[in-house]
Formats: C-alpha cells, sequence, structure tokens
C-alpha cells in the first residue's frame, strides 16, 4: 500500500470517506524536468516559489495538506477547532443537530461535492493549474473540479446557486484572493456540519511560500450562520513528481458503512 | 436484504430543481458578449485551439455508438451481453448510479456540454455532468506500467498535424460504450481524434479496438458543435443515501 493510501484508509474509518479506488501503480511517479532538485536528486521543496512570465507566483502543482496537520479534518470542532465561532441561533442549531446525529445528511454522503473548504480539509490531493484568465482546482476525491476565474468576466445577475459557487480571483502583490458567492444553502464547511447559507461569502487567500508549501487561508463570512465573519488557515505540502489517483465516490455500493444515525 | 431497484434508489437532481426553483439551468451563460471567431483559432505553439465548450449534436452515438456506417462484429461473450443489455432495455448502466459513463460515452449526451481548457502540456476536460474531469496528457508521458481499471481510464495525447490524437486504456468493464449497452473488455482501447474544422465545429474519430469483445476494430465520426459565450453549470447526480430506500 502507498504511504497515501495509507493514511487515505485510516481516515476512512473515522469519517464518512468510503471508496472502493485503486491502491497501486497509475501515474505515481511522474518525474517533472521542472523540479528544482538538492544535489542529491531529490526535490528541493525550499526552493523559491516559481513565478509565471507575468511575475505572478505560479500556484501550479499538486498538493496535499501535511499528515496531522490543523485544523483536523475530523474531530469535534471540526475546522472550527480553537476558533472562537459565534453562531447565530438557526446557525448554532443546525451544527448541534449534525453533531447529535453523526455526520448524517451530509452531501458527500450521496456523492455531492464537499463544497470549498470541506474538499480542501480531506487528506486527499489536490491539482491547481494556474493559467491567464483561468485557475483550475482539480480534486482527487470525487474527481470534481473547480474553475476560479479571474478573466476580469463579470459575475451573472442570475445564476444557479452551486456546491462551489462562483468564484472570481485576482493578485493581492502575492496572494491570489479568490472570492466565492452563489453558493447552495444548507451547505457543510467541514465533516463535523458547521453550516453556512445562500449568503455565504468565502474568501480565500492563497500564499505560496516556497517551492513546497503553501497555505491557503478561508474567511468565512455568512451572517445568516454567523454572527461575526471567521477565519481558518490550512497548509499543504507540494506532492512533486507525481499525478492524482482517480478516486470516484462509489458510496451507494457501500451504504452499509457509513456512519450516523 | 434491501430490494430496491437502481432506478428508484438513484435520486437525478438537476441542481435548480434542488433549490426548488424548477428551473432547468443547463448552461450557466456569461453575459459576455463577442462576436464568433471566423477563423480556426491556434494556440501560440501553433496547433490548433481546441479550447471552449462543446456538445454532441445529437444524442444518435450516445443512443448507440455504431449507429450509421460503423461495422461492429461482435466476439460470441461480448454478442451476449450486448443482448442481455438490449433485452433489459439498458436497465443497469452505472450512470443510474451516479457513476461515470466512461470514456467515449460521457462525450456523447446532447444535454451534457463539456468544456476543453487546453495547456501546453495537458488537455483537460471538464464536464457539466456530475462535475467530473478527464486529463489527457500531452505532455510526453508513457501509459502507466501498471493501470489499475478506472471509471475514465488513462489518457496520453499527441498532436497529428492539426489533429489531437488521444489514446486511452485502463477503463473498467463496468462501463459502457453507450446507452445501448455495447460492452467492452479490459482490453479496450480507445482512441478519439479531435479535428476542430471550424471554430464552431469539431469532428471526432472514435476508434473502439477491444480484440476480447469485436473481431475487428470499428471507427464513428461524432460531430460536436461550440456553444459560444457560456460556461458549464454544475449538473449533480445524488445517490440515495444509506437510509433513503427504507
Amino acid at each position: 500500500m502507498t504511504p497515501r493510501r495509507g493514511w487515505f484508509t485510516a481516515l476512512c474509518l473515522a469519517i464518512v470517506c468510503v471508496s472502493t479506488s485503486p491502491v497501486l501503480a497509475q501515474w505515481v511517479n511522474v518525474p517533472n524536468p521542472a523540479t528544482p532538485r538538492t544535489p542529491d536528486g531529490k526535490p528541493d521543496l525550499m526552493a523559491p516559489l516559481p513565478r509565471t512570465p507575468d511575475g505572478k507566483p505560479d500556484l501550479s502543482g499538486i498538493w496535499r495538506r501535511q499528515r496531522g496537520s490543523q485544523p483536523a479534518t475530523g474531530g469535534p470542532d471540526g475546522i472550527g477547532a480553537g476558533i472562537e465561532v459565534l453562531f447565530q441561533p438557526s446557525g448554532e442549531a443546525v451544527y448541534k443537530a449534525r453533531g447529535e446525529s453523526n455526520g448524517k445528511g451530509m452531501p458527500s454522503e450521496r456523492c455531492l461535492p464537499h463544497g470549498i473548504t470541506k474538499a480542501f480539509s480531506v487528506p486527499e490531493p489536490f491539482k491547481i493549474v494556474q493559467m491567464p484568465g483561468l485557475t483550475l482546482i482539480l480534486h482527487e476525491e470525487f474527481n470534481h473540479y473547480r474553475q476560479i476565474f479571474t478573466d476580469g468576466r463579470p459575475v451573472p445577475e442570475r445564476r444557479a446557486p452551486a456546491a462551489f459557487g462562483d468564484s472570481r480571483g485576482a493578485w493581492d502583490g502575492d496572494t491570489f484572493v479568490v472570492d466565492t458567492t452563489g453558493s447552495v444553502d444548507d451547505a457543510w464547511l467541514d465533516f463535523r456540519g458547521h453550516p453556512a447559507t445562500d449568503a455565504l461569502h468565502l474568501v480565500e487567500r492563497y500564499r505560496r511560500r516556497d517551492f513546497g508549501h503553501l497555505e491557503i487561508q478561508f474567511t468565512i463570512d455568512d451572517p445568516k450562520a454567523y454572527r461575526q465573519p471567521w477565519s481558518v488557515t490550512m497548509t499543504f505540502d507540494l506532492l512533486p513528481d507525481t499525478e492524482l489517483i482517480e478516486h470516484i465516490c462509489e458510496n451507494e455500493r457501500d451504504a452499509a458503512h457509513i456512519v450516523g444515525n | 436484504m434491501p430490494h430496491t431497484s437502481w432506478a428508484t434508489s438513484v435520486v437525478r437532481t438537476r441542481l435548480a430543481q434542488w433549490m426548488g426553483g424548477g428551473i432547468s439551468i443547463a448552461l450557466l451563460v456569461c453575459g459576455v458578449a463577442g462576436a464568433q471567431q471566423p477563423r480556426l483559432p491556434r494556440t501560440a505553439d501553433g496547433h490548433p485551439d481546441l479550447s471552449g465548450v462543446w456538445r454532441s449534436t445529437s444524442n444518435r452515438y450516445l443512443t448507440d455508438l455504431a449507429a450509421g456506417s460503423a461495422r461492429v462484429t461482435f466476439q460470441p461473450l461480448a454478442r451476449a451481453l450486448y443482448n442481455q443489455r438490449r433485452g433489459a432495455n439498458g436497465k443497469g448502466r452505472p450512470s443510474e448510479r451516479c457513476l461515470p459513463r466512461g470514456v467515449p460515452a460521457m462525450m456523447l449526451a446532447r444535454d451534457e456540454p463539456w468544456k476543453i481548457v487546453q495547456t501546453p502540456g495537458a488537455v483537460f476536460i471538464l464536464f457539466h455532468e456530475s462535475l467530473h474531469y478527464r486529463q489527457i496528457f500531452t505532455d510526453g508521458r508513457p501509459f502507466p506500467g501498471d493501470a489499475p481499471p478506472t471509471w475514465l481510464g488513462y489518457s496520453i495525447g499527441r498532436w497529428d498535424g492539426d489533429t489531437l490524437v488521444a489514446e486511452t486504456i485502463g477503463l473498467t468493464e463496468e462501463t459502457w460504450l453507450d446507452d445501448g449497452g455495447h460492452p467492452h473488455s479490459d482490453a479496450l482501447r480507445v482512441t478519439e481524434r479531435f479535428r476542430r474544422s471550424t471554430a464552431a465545429t469539431m469532428n471526432v474519430d472514435i476508434t473502439i479496438d477491444d480484440p476480447k469483445a469485436y473481431t475487428s476494430r470499428w471507427t464513428v465520426t461524432v460531430r460536436f458543435e461550440s456553444v459560444p459565450n457560456a460556461d458549464l453549470g454544475e449538473h449533480l447526480c445524488a445517490v440515495a443515501s444509506a437510509a433513503d430506500g427504507k
């Protein structure tokens, strides 16, 4: 078993994350000539961050949460661990109910997308593809993608609410700032069940510190669920010289294993 | 033992309906006005630029990939499986359970557009259906030495003149080549030749090479049209949760 899958399997025992994806091989070792290397040939994860021709940091690469990093994917407080989260009464009621039912009814149970923060909280990696006008996020888990438009297109006046909302990105110095609105109501920000409503305005601030390290600060501004905005930061390590492994949600085959009551 | 048919255990959810709006929004039209490009667009390296939103001009090949001129000669086991699926009116196909249609069927539904994002080392195909994506690597890498079966396979691409040639292996036998039930084995190799003939039109020659299922390889040409000034919305498929079927 690869180290990646070992961690994955361990996590599956703790949270709703049922999968039967293949374990071995695929394109797990794809040496990339653009990877900076130390004299012994290993990827130099402390090398300076790469930049695109226009001088902006290039966030492209395959990233994964550092093992054991906080906030934990599961845990009693979800991504709100260590943060003072001031709920609205309705938001608190939803949060409590989800906790009491062990997370029953979360969208991923039915193979629906996690939504932005929850998708980043899982241990499976994701790939950033940054290009002029568009940045793609390809999540390994569930094989879902997300588009962040950077071509200046306006936010449409009429749109269907979406699990990943409607994202627009712009640079603030070396920080990539993504504004997302248009999310579905009754969403889950994490496996613990922090709620979000259709009033959610999510701001992500991506900062690639060096070749091998990325952090994203998420600010959750949802006045229908919380009395004030709150922020959480997740850190990610580059996975060099590899490729995503296909993972398709097949929960319908494993319904008996899904937790919750 | 729960006794629920696949058809009833699956809830097809268009997001608009999910929200109770009842509005069938297949595409999120962005208000960006722009004239259609009359000439074939090209990337900086001179290749045709296939980028954009596309969809099949009909459901003909989704219904029957062998429609039209293709001569399909089955191996006996594949013939039996095909007849069985036809006898069941196509019941039991993976898409009923929100699983991917696989290659090439996931390209073929008229109502499920997809978007090509072309970069120097890879061509990405983003699907309206289920928010899934394909990666076709054009950076010269070979197929993986060990390619366990997957729903979308392993795709590598190269340019043959103005044609993008994508080859795909490693597709799970669970996928169907079409909704009609043309089967395939683990020996399947799909070749797609993407030919953008005009700014608005792309023809894709799809070759099915599967000696375990068919006595000879066969090819069909499917026509796709560009969907200008549009981007993809979300079309999600929700499987029934554990409690739904009880």
